[in-house]
């Protein structure tokens, strides 16, 4: 039986020390995760609270099935499409102040890069990015991130190759 | 450079270290709104009985109504006044014998662990079902009373004497070995009602014995029953821990 199931269950009767083991577990999964949708340590942070919150908040209702990473993505993936417009105007000016005040001269061509991969980022449809994040960043399996998404294999893999053209031609034009 | 490598460059460029106070502070209130959502869950005691209400099967009450319902057609009819003291009698037991099956299901279908595991206390869910089907009989009894004293010249002493004492003396035969030491099954119970069922016969039947007991006698047995009945429910509740193969404290009762 996975890890998770006991986890799952020592939470439910209270126990404290199961909180602790629970979150640490998934924390850098998911922080990473709100990273990558918004730049911005700070909104990452939040975001990654306001998934566990919700996961607990539900945690009686919550059986499991196997994959509680999965319900944890499908929790954040959904935070940072609700806040995505507000998370994409206040985080990007953010992001660029902060990255101009850090720009030195070796540093300055990694930082431009990063910033031209964001921009194209950015102008990927949701649906896409969303991918990209999951497939590349995450590196998730194709098969976990048609369960997360709730969508077929081959829409997975189809929107995977789409995903990488138009980024292709996005950094292309950057 | 193909746009694999790209995204990998970018992908080492991004360094999400977790901070510790954060994650600490998400450990904290993540434990307070899983608390909060479990408090804000707890239902009123109104909205436990109404749950407890729905589990029960409501066939043993449909069967309790449908036996006075017999009982209140038939015994206007009753030629001799002999024989409608022995139905009331064994309509007595009987009406009790029927709310066996429910009260000893947690036992038969070995349910009492899950049941201490859940969000009650074995002994809040006892209780519970107890009220309730004592509102119920009570209801029913009363309405039996009433339509029988209309019908039939009896007195309501008679009914007591009758009817009531019977029936608690079943109760306590019923309460009595479900809080007996050794468990006992849902058929033995039933057996020990028949048997009481069976003496009383007797008893009504031998007029030298039935006309020894006079009415003050009826009352004090009738009184005795009614404590023990009291003393044998309120034991059934307060000893629900028997049941448990662990106490709360983790350590085996044996």
């Amino acid at each position: 039986m996975d890890i998770d199931f006991w986890l799952t269950q020592k939470m439910k009767r209270g126990d404290e020390n199961a909180f602790d083991v629970f979150v640490r577990r998934h924390y850098e999964e998911i922080l990473k995760y709100c990273s990558y949708h918004c730049p911005d340590t700070s909104c990452a942070q939040d975001l990654t609270q306001e998934t566990f919150l919700r996961f607990f908040e539900r945690l009686s209702d919550y059986r499991y099935m196997g994959k509680t990473r999965n319900y944890l993505y499908t929790i954040a993936g959904n935070l940072c499409r609700d806040s995505y417009k507000r998370i994409r105007e206040s985080c990007l000016e953010e992001q660029s102040l902060e990255i101009q005040n850090s720009l030195h001269p070796p540093e300055t061509d990694k930082l431009l890069n990063r910033l031209a991969m964001e921009a194209a980022l950015d102008r990927l449809p949701d649906e896409l990015k969303e991918v990209i994040i999951l497939y590349y960043f995450q590196e998730l399996k194709l098969k976990e991130i048609s369960e997360i998404l709730q969508i077929g294999l081959p829409l997975v893999k189809y929107r995977v190759k789409q995903a990488k053209k138009r980024l292709e031609k996005l950094l292309r034009e950057e | 450079m193909n746009m694999e490598e790209q995204l990998k460059r970018y992908k080492e460029t991004r360094k999400i270290i977790p901070d510790e106070h954060h994650m600490k502070e998400t450990v904290r209130k993540s434990m307070e709104a899983y608390c909060r959502a479990e408090q804000e869950k707890q239902v009123t005691r109104r909205e436990f009985l109404w749950m407890q209400l729905r589990l029960i099967r409501k066939r043993w009450w449909l069967l309790q109504t449908l036996l006075l319902l017999f009982a209140a057609v038939l015994l206007p009819y009753a030629s001799d006044n002999r024989h409608v003291v022995r139905m009331l009698g064994v309509i007595g037991v009987l009406f009790i014998v029927l709310i066996i099956p429910e009260f000893w299901k947690n036992i038969s279908c070995d349910c009492m662990q899950v049941e201490a595991a859940c969000l009650y206390s074995l002994r809040q869910i006892y209780a519970a079902r107890m009220f309730l089907f004592g509102i119920v009989d009570v209801f029913l009894i009363s309405l039996f009373c009433v339509i029988i004293g209309k019908s039939i010249p009896f007195t309501l002493p008679e009914i007591l004497v009758q009817f009531l004492f019977p029936a608690v003396a079943a109760a306590c035969i019923c309460f009595g070995t479900l809080c007996s030491r050794r468990p006992v099954n849902e058929g033995t119970s039933i057996i020990f009602c028949l048997l009481w069922s069976a003496v009383w016969w007797i008893i009504i039947n031998n007029e030298t014995i039935y006309s020894a007991i006079t009415f003050p006698m009826w009352c004090i047995l009738f009184g005795t029953a009614m404590v023990f009945l009291a003393g044998a429910i309120y034991k059934t509740i307060y000893d629900c821990n028997k049941y448990w193969e662990v106490d709360l404290n983790g350590i085996t009762i044996n």
